[in-house]
């Protein structure tokens, strides 16, 4: 990592940087509500709150909205008007996310950004956004992320990354040119000196080994998961899953989504809304057949879908080791230990 | 695994804002008491002049205010002045479009999906198997192989559905059935037939059984119910037919059409992606999760 542009601050100070930011961006950043933080814009810097590790909510729906209109119609059935009109997304600074989460969405842009088809909705808003990520210095009791070959100071999907350095300030280095314009903007000044360059790579190489976990070899896995697929591995942790979609909503890459109309008499709109492969009626055809009747086979297909299936296509398992799966299960369905129980199967 | 998708494999990036076309309804044929045929026409004609497809591939069709549903085009690429679409009413979508009159307008959204591997069909023998509402998707590729007749061999069509009112096309199988170079089976189940009925009556494996058809350089294209395919595939294998030259298309609830809502997966194939057209070979070795 190229230091030249590190630049560092008290982190008294930050509230005064994100007020700099205010003025030529929309700053989105982990506010205090209630026992958790979540994902807010801000209107004033002191309202950012730093100190938990990871948001009650991920970030994703701030590039797939949990409901959005795709377009309006007005219809008397011989006439239709289409009407496209999209929010309009200014320039916005995803403030504060961790490396995990700032993973995650280089793995949504491989389902809406490639593959031919692009998501225009998507698309517009990932280009408005900086993503700036504070590296973690402590880890949750429900944090992996070392498990799924990340770690707490992963540059991956950030446009800035900030290390809090010891002495109470903050080192912060732009990774892209967006994050590089992100500091020309917000007029923070290349300060750091030669020992701070030294405290910094001390700070990133703590970071990356504050969790000597094995990472689990996708590969291994997809190919296991494949030989495994009808065994008796699925037969346990189903019986106590509720199907509450709680695993999908609050999982950083889970992407699934339904379409659907909302209107009254001649006008409405179609939306997309978040889905869950938890649901029965995920999968239910209009004629009665379902090709994942129970809940089984749907716990299954999150598995297979996260450590198989996108491993084939996109040649990455779609985890990042946040853990919010694990913490807010209200069954206490725990992936890391179904990853545990995976390495270990040997039924087949 | 699954055929080539021939349609968008070589196209730049599109944009994709899930806003459909609009199509009119043309003329809507009443096929059964519960399936009708529509006929569409781009509104735009700049997009009736652009929109290109390949049997075997789908679309996504809405009625405003109900939502989209999937169906395959059911007309052949070569009559180019229309798409057709053949729906049984089942659910929303369906009963709304079922409501809708010649001259309504509804969106389109399409083509998508891979299609029948007409490249390599040219020069073989065509055994076409279907059943109920699934000779839809073979509709498309049967005309589209009538019109281009000379490059295949023979061509046979086996149609099965559960009574005589429950066959679809009515009229275009009494004219493949007069064609001379076309062999037809009709059938229907034991019990649906009428004193009238000439046709077949059993099973659509059975009377696959009993025609014999050889295997020697032929390609077989089967759509229908589930547990249609399954005893097909029985059969075909009892006549030493080998499942690597046999296709059929598969249908699941999809949301988005392009491989991205994450619901109609069987395995790691996308079937609006990797599909609709699968391989029966390769289908074996995927969950039977369709």
């Amino acid at each position: 990592m190229s230091v030249d542009q590190l630049r560092i601050i008290p982190r008294k100070d930050l509230p005064q940087w994100l007020d700099q930011m205010l003025s030529s961006f929309t700053v989105v950043a982990p506010t205090p509500q209630a026992d958790y933080t979540n994902f807010k814009v801000i209107t004033s810097g002191d309202q950012v709150d730093l100190e938990s590790v990871n948001t009650r909510m991920s970030p994703k729906h701030l590039f797939f909205p949990k409901t959005e209109r795709l377009f309006g119609f007005t219809t008397d059935r011989q006439q239709v008007d289409l009407d496209g009109q999209r929010e309009d997304i200014p320039p916005r600074v995803l403030f504060g996310l961790r490396p995990c989460d700032a993973r995650a969405v280089t793995m949504l842009d491989q389902v809406f950004d490639t593959d031919i088809f692009r998501d225009t909705s998507y698309v517009v808003r990932r280009q408005a956004t900086t993503i700036v990520t504070l590296a973690c210095n402590r880890l949750a009791a429900s944090c992996f992320c070392t498990r799924l070959g990340s770690n707490p100071a992963d540059t991956v999907g950030s446009d800035v990354i900030i290390v809090e350095l010891p002495d109470n300030r903050l080192a912060i280095q732009p990774l892209t040119s967006k994050g590089q314009d992100l500091l020309k903007t917000a007029d923070l000044p290349v300060s750091a000196t030669a020992p701070d360059i030294e405290a910094f790579a001390q700070a990133i190489h703590t970071a990356q080994n504050a969790d000597s976990t094995e990472p689990i070899d996708p590969d291994q896995l997809a190919r296991k998961l494949t030989t495994i697929y009808e065994s008796d591995f699925w037969d346990h942790d189903h019986q106590r899953c509720l199907a509450c979609g709680t695993c999908t909503y609050l999982c950083p890459t889970c992407h699934c989504f339904d379409i659907a109309d909302e209107a009254k008499d001649t006008t409405g709109q179609r939306v997309r809304n978040w889905d869950s492969c938890m649901f029965g009626l995920f999968t239910l055809h209009a004629s009665g057949h379902n090709p994942r009747p129970v809940q089984k086979h749907r716990l299954r297909q999150r598995i297979m879908h996260k450590f198989c299936y996108t491993i084939d296509r996109y040649n990455q398992a779609f985890c990042v080791g946040c853990g919010r799966c694990v913490s807010r299960c209200p069954v206490n369905i725990d992936l890391r230990e179904i990853l545990n129980q995976l390495e270990d199967y040997q039924g087949g | 695994m699954a055929t080539k998708n021939t349609s968008t494999a070589d196209q730049a990036l599109i944009p994709l804002d899930y806003k459909p076309s609009k199509m009119r309804i043309e003329r809507i044929t009443e096929e059964t008491s519960d399936t009708k045929t529509f006929r569409l026409n781009f509104c735009d004609a700049d997009e009736a002049q652009r929109f290109e497809f390949r049997a075997g591939q789908f679309g996504l069709y809405s009625v405003f205010g109900a939502g989209e549903a999937t169906f395959c085009i059911a007309s052949s690429p070569t009559r180019k002045e229309y798409i057709e679409c053949s729906v049984k009413r089942m659910g929303k979508v369906t009963a709304e479009l079922h409501q809708c009159n010649e001259g309504d307008i509804i969106g389109f959204r399409g083509p998508y999906g891979n299609s029948f591997p007409m490249e390599q069909m040219e020069g073989k023998n065509l055994l076409f198997i279907g059943g109920g509402i699934g000779l839809a998707p073979l509709r498309s590729l049967i005309w589209n192989c009538l019109d281009l007749r000379e490059q295949f061999a023979e061509m046979t069509i086996l149609y099965g559905a559960r009574t005589e009112a429950d066959l679809v096309y009515k009229e275009e199988l009494k004219t493949w059935q007069q064609m001379q170079d076309v062999r037809t089976a009709y059938t229907v189940d034991p019990g649906g037939e009428t004193p009238e009925w000439k046709g077949e009556v059993g099973f659509v494996p059975q009377i696959l059984e009993k025609m014999k058809p050889s295997p020697k350089n032929t390609i077989v294209i089967t759509c229908g119910p589930p547990i249609m395919i399954k005893f097909v595939l029985v059969s075909l294998t009892g006549l030493d037919f080998s499942l690597e030259s046999a296709y059929t298309t598969l249908e699941n609830r999809m949301k988005c059409g392009v491989g991205k809502c994450g619901r109609c997966n069987v395995g790691n194939q996308y079937v609006c992606k990797d599909g609709p057209v699968f391989r029966c070979s390769d289908l074996q070795n995927l969950p039977q999760e369709f």
